[in-house]
């Protein structure tokens, strides 16, 4: 008859079926009469499975198919055993190792593809709105010479005058027009710009 | 006809490259088992398994057939991941539960025949991450042990080839790490 500290000795040896066929007999015995070594041995049966099936599960998850094929190429060629990974794997590792921040498995191509577009996207909006707003004045300028050039008087009222130039016989006067930014440029002879 | 794996080691010694892909394909998968469980990183335990194969076959000339193939190739295995840990001191980990597939793909196993009561679903995945969680504690040793035994099924004799060591050291390091899994699980009742 053994005891429960004996069968705790034991449960090693039980577990992995390496008892004594005498020994197995007393432990059976046991396990039949006392609930709490019976609980125990079960629990640890139940650890066994669940550690041997996760491992199974993750290892048939895996895709083994190139394997063969890197071994190959190194034998034959003779060289270093060289990571055959797909294009995401070092940018994902990359994210986990920054800043000590743990990446979780869930970061897979199609999100990391998806994030990277969108980051493409939102930078070649930002890139072509900035740009946007400063090209017109050249432009404006160029299309509206006449305006500026021949009604020069109704435009001085509300405008800055940036710069005004005069010499013999003419007056030379640069503005900016406040609401399409267009450079003037505005030429007059002597009498014009005095108002004669 | 299948060879043995005297035969074939006999071959690929002799430059047949072709004996040597039967063998690689015909263990790939047990050694992805351990490392798996050593390094717990899909891609850092297929790059391992790789190197093994490869170191496997540039030793295969002094490989003498005393102990068995598998159990040379898990020596090589085992140690090229206990290397492989030292190097990287900043491995990031990928948690098991996390790696387990979900969905209508998820293989039969861990996931209850049926899938029919989602309690036992939810504390089969909780008891997959409490176990995981207490082999990632333990050392390299302890964790080669339990996956030798627990998953690939070795014997004692066998598991002291691998690791080098003797019986005695590998009955208490499996004692340890089976005590260590099982307070794990004592709270998940």
């Amino acid at each position: 008859m053994i005891t429960c500290n004996d069968f705790a000795e034991r449960l090693d040896l039980y577990l992995d079926h390496r008892l004594a066929r005498d020994e197995q007999l007393s432990v059976d015995r046991h396990l039949h009469d006392c609930d709490a070594c019976s609980a125990l041995a079960g629990r640890h049966q139940e650890r066994q499975v669940i550690l041997r099936t996760a491992v199974t599960d993750v290892v048939a998850a895996v895709d083994v198919s190139g394997l063969w094929g890197a071994v190959h190429r190194a034998i034959e060629h003779d060289v270093p055993a060289k990571r055959v990974r797909a294009w995401w794997v070092p940018l994902r590792d990359w994210l986990r190792g920054a800043g000590g921040w743990t990446a979780p498995a869930w970061l897979t191509p199609l999100r990391l593809t998806g994030w990277a577009a969108a980051a493409v996207a939102a930078i070649v909006f930002v890139a072509f709105g900035l740009r946007a707003p400063g090209t017109p004045r050249v432009q404006v300028a160029e299309r509206q010479p006449a305006v500026s050039m021949s009604k020069p008087g109704s435009q001085l009222h509300n405008v800055r005058v940036d710069s005004l130039q005069a010499s013999e016989g003419h007056t030379v006067a640069t503005w900016m027009q406040p609401h399409t930014g267009a450079q003037i440029i505005w030429v007059a002879d002597a009498d014009a710009a005095a108002g004669r | 006809m299948e060879y043995g794996d005297a035969e074939l080691v006999k071959q690929a010694q002799e430059g047949d490259k072709e004996a040597f892909r039967v063998l690689v394909q015909r263990y790939q998968r047990r050694i992805l088992s351990v490392v798996i469980g050593m390094l717990r990183n899909n891609d850092d335990a297929q790059e391992v398994v790789q190197e093994t194969f490869i170191r496997a076959y540039r030793n295969l000339p002094g490989f003498k057939g005393d102990s068995s193939l598998y159990t040379w190739l898990y020596r090589i295995a085992v140690n090229l991941s206990i290397d492989f840990q030292r190097r990287e001191k900043k491995r990031t980990v990928v948690p098991f539960d996390e790696s387990v597939p979900h969905g209508e793909d998820e293989p039969a196993g861990i996931s209850p025949g049926g899938g029919e009561d989602p309690f036992v679903l939810v504390r089969n995945r909780e008891l997959v991450g409490k176990v995981f969680q207490a082999i990632e504690e333990l050392t390299p040793n302890h964790r080669a042990v339990i996956l030798l035994r627990e998953v690939e099924g070795l014997s004692y004799e066998e598991i002291s080839e691998v690791l080098g060591c003797s019986m005695g050291t590998v009955m208490s390091r499996l004692h340890y790490a089976r005590k260590k899994l099982h307070d794990s699980l004592v709270d998940l009742g």
